[in-house]
């Protein structure tokens, strides 16, 4: 599986709640949406550390780099 | 013991036999003087425990997570208000780990895993405790500095810290700081008459224009609650439900050997109905507890997604079930439960405080609830689909 469906089924798993929400696209603001509450933060750091056998460093630490699942893609492909 | 390894289990009964000879001889005194010895503290020191999860290149013991699990387990067995200063120290020694700079972490860690250096962890103010978002305490820019402005309240060892990570907004961006306790401006008064942890030196940290020196913000701007406190948080979190199954135990340990000596009726109390359910009770749940918390922290271990959740459930259900477990040992102890020259009834008070602290019982309530509706709804959904 790729990377970016790889994150949307977790994010499919850990976030959506309602049908609507599930129309998330790529470059929409997850953020902005408010699907983030304080659990989905951690999941989500914890989750792209285990995947994808990375890990996220204090610089790596920008709103955008976790904001959309392009972005977030982008971020790990950065890593690997 | 089938989850710990060989060198677990020997860590265990080397930190039950610790606490058993360092501790427990004296919880009730410190209690009762609302206040944790320093020989304590200097003693934890030379055994390394100040350091337990630091690794070994900063000079700790490099402890797994469900080592420091096990360790605050036989602290909390005796002692919850020194299982508090692990708790915040480790918080903030793991905080540095993470998100600290490699200066930072050269600056503070050694120190704070030789115990040189007490840490505390201010987030909590006196009108926002559950909702972190509200904190009003400000860090202002000025040239290369921040100038620190603001209130916390029952912060953790806050009397006697050496540094303080402040929570607080930059330009309304949530930031974190170590403040040093000999910072000018910095007021620390020590808050008295708890019903529990009385003994954790809790403080009023007052800060009256302040100066932080910017090198002193850990991590970036903005990631200051989401990020820095919740990463911070799942250690205390660890720290509360090991130490709360600490607390179970004790009650086990405490009312097994009685309901077994003392009479009444002519009968041991184990002989009666109602008696024998209460230990029963106390036993299931005691093992059901050890089971969550070993889980949790295997999860955290292995950086599993699901960590944070698995953490949260062991802290909700671990300290739901010390406080309704001590609340029954009181009960089964009868007077002598009632006195304070008795664990027993530090266990009740310190209980009902567990429920409170590193997230309140309702918070948890409010993030797994829904956490579980959305889990299994969708098996729902699927389900519905397929008709």
């Amino acid at each position: 599986m790729k990377i970016k469906e790889t994150i949307l089924e977790f994010i499919k798993a850990n976030l959506i709640i309602s049908q609507n929400e599930e129309m998330l696209s790529d470059n929409d603001n997850i953020f902005e949406l408010g699907f983030v509450n304080s659990l989905f933060a951690m999941k989500l750091l914890n989750y792209l550390e285990s995947e994808f056998k990375i890990v996220v460093e204090p610089e790596d630490m920008d709103i955008s780099n976790f904001s959309t699942l392009t972005n977030i893609e982008a971020f790990v492909k950065n890593k690997l | 013991m089938s989850h710990l390894s060989k060198q677990q289990q020997e860590l265990y009964s080397e930190f039950l036999k610790f606490a058993k000879t360092n501790v427990e001889p004296y919880a009730n005194q410190w209690d009762r003087e609302e206040c944790i010895s320093r020989k304590i503290i200097d003693i934890c020191s030379e055994a390394g425990y100040l350091g337990g999860t630091v690794p070994a290149e900063y000079g700790g013991q490099g402890w797994d997570n469900l080592t420091y699990g096990i360790f605050n387990e036989a602290i909390g067995r005796s002692s919850i208000s020194l299982s508090g200063l692990f708790n915040v120290h480790t918080m903030i020694e793991q905080t540095i780990l993470k998100w600290g700079t490699e200066e930072q972490k050269q600056r503070w860690l050694p120190f704070m895993a030789k115990g040189e250096i007490l840490g505390a962890f201010a987030l909590t103010e006196p009108e926002a405790g559950s909702d972190a978002a509200g904190i009003t305490t400000e860090y202002r820019l000025d040239g290369d500095k921040l100038i620190l402005n603001g209130k916390k309240k029952w912060i953790t060892f806050g009397a006697i810290a050496d540094i303080i990570l402040v929570f607080g907004k930059l330009e309304g961006k949530p930031v974190a700081c170590i403040v040093e306790k000999n910072t000018p401006g910095l007021t620390v008064t020590p808050v008295k008459d708890m019903l529990g942890f009385r003994a954790g030196h809790l403080a009023v940290l007052q800060f009256d224009n302040c100066v932080v020196s910017k090198e002193n913000m850990i991590g970036k701007e903005g990631f200051a609650l989401n990020y820095i406190a919740l990463y911070a948080l799942e250690f205390g979190r660890i720290s509360v439900a090991f130490s709360a199954l600490g607390l179970l135990r004790g009650c086990l340990e405490i009312c097994s050997e009685h309901v077994q000596k003392r009479k009444t009726f002519d009968k041991r109390l184990i002989e009666h109905g109602a008696i024998r359910k209460m230990i029963a009770d106390m036993g299931v749940d005691y093992e059901a507890a050890k089971l969550l918390c070993y889980n949790a922290t295997i999860a955290k271990n292995n950086h599993s997604p699901d960590a944070t959740e698995k953490v949260m459930i062991a802290k909700y259900f671990t300290t739901m079930a010390a406080a309704r477990h001590s609340s029954n040992a009181v009960q089964i102890m009868g007077a002598f439960g009632c006195n304070e020259s008795f664990a027993v009834s530090r266990y009740y008070r310190d209980s009902k405080t567990m429920e409170i602290i590193e997230g309140s019982n309702e918070i948890h309530q409010m993030l797994l609830g829904k956490s579980f509706a959305r889990q299994f709804g969708k098996v729902t959904k699927i389900k519905d689909e397929s008709n």
